[in-house]
């Protein structure tokens, strides 16, 4: 299928005639990157649901305000980021538990979850990235699984491009050392 | 077509237009397979293919909540208004009594205690905003002397061996 210009999706939403089709085809073009993303942060498939509901709508709602300053990816991406982190911090408070107990705790959910592969390396790769603190583990992966640049991971987190390189080398590192000793 | 010619030469006919969408569909397909396991999670079957037509109901709903519906400002609801008016005093003499209230909180209120646990709850130095505050007025980089200079592979690999960054930041 083939890809229209961000800047051609954007011209289409802000002309009200044509703004349906225009957020038709910002959705279909961006639902399941956002998805995955999502997906990777809160881990539990109707949580990512819930939370790409959200996304769309502030993208709806904020996107007639777009100034172009970055690409329009990374700008939804940013929004995504932001809403997925939200919700795990609601969901820390209304469990009662910390960041980290959080991630420990779905992570060990993630063995019982029929929409995870049984793949071995995957789950250990996830129980290493559960150890991370919540930056480095967006940091690795943006970079690891979405196979963003740098300079776009560095956007979306609002951080200096050394500050990921940094970021990334050091979380890389870790998930190294705890996937040898474990 | 080359193709479609050959194929109705052998007997064979395919619809109008066929090739010509065959590759992107085929393409489309692929990636749909490829994209239904992603870091090793999965979705429920169909889940994209019926996302979109949920994600715009949401957002037409979304936008129909927050339409802006006037008062009603029948006459059968004058008996409002007093209510109305013993809700501003009740809310007046609240800001008042507050303002002249001396239960304010302040910094020195807290203790430590609760601080630590604020701080390492929030992962308070992973935030560079908080670290700028933090260190605001802080020389302790003005006042420290160098003796020893170190390459930046020194420095990577001290950085990779030290735990998180939060306890460099502590050091």
């Amino acid at each position: 299928m083939s890809k229209t210009p961000d800047q051609e999706i954007i011209s289409l939403i802000l002309n009200e005639a044509t703004a349906n089709k225009g957020f038709r085809l910002l959705v279909s073009q961006y639902q399941e990157q956002l998805y995955w993303q999502v997906r990777k942060i809160v881990i539990v498939h109707d949580d990512a649901d819930d939370v790409l509901q959200n996304v769309f709508i502030k993208i709806f709602k904020g996107v007639k305000n777009f100034k172009g300053d970055s690409k329009l990816s990374t700008w939804m991406f940013r929004i995504a980021y932001n809403e997925s982190m939200t919700f795990l911090t609601k969901k820390g408070k209304t469990l009662q538990i910390s960041s980290q107990e959080l991630q420990d705790h779905l992570t060990e959910k993630l063995e019982a979850d029929v929409y995870f592969t049984s793949d071995e390396i995957e789950l250990a790769l996830k129980k290493a990235l559960a150890q991370l603190p919540d930056r480095q583990r967006e940091v690795f992966n943006f970079r690891y699984y979405d196979d963003l640049k740098f300079k776009d991971i560095a956007t979306i987190l609002d951080l200096s491009e050394g500050a990921v390189k940094s970021t990334y080398h050091i979380a890389a590192k870790k998930v190294e050392q705890f996937i040898k000793v474990n | 077509m080359k193709n479609n010619n050959q194929h109705t030469q052998a007997g064979f006919k395919v619809p109008e237009g066929y090739f010509d969408s065959l590759t992107d569909r085929v393409l489309e397909n692929t990636q749909k397979d490829e994209i239904v396991e992603h870091a090793g999670f999965s979705v429920p079957k169909d889940y994209f293919s019926t996302l979109e037509d949920r994600i715009l109901k949401e957002v037409q709903e979304d936008e129909k909540e927050v339409k802006v519906v006037t008062l009603q400002t029948s006459k059968n609801n004058t008996w409002l208004y007093p209510l109305l008016a013993m809700a501003a005093v009740f809310i007046g003499f609240v800001t008042i009594n507050s303002l002249f209230s001396k239960d304010e909180v302040t910094f020195a209120d807290l203790n430590d205690q609760e601080l630590r646990d604020y701080i390492v709850d929030v992962n308070f130095l992973q935030d560079e905003e908080s670290v700028e505050i933090l260190y605001a007025d802080n020389s302790i980089l003005n006042d420290t002397e160098i003796e020893q200079e170190f390459t930046d592979n020194e420095l990577l690999d001290y950085l990779m061996e030290d735990t998180t960054l939060d306890q460099i930041i502590r050091e």
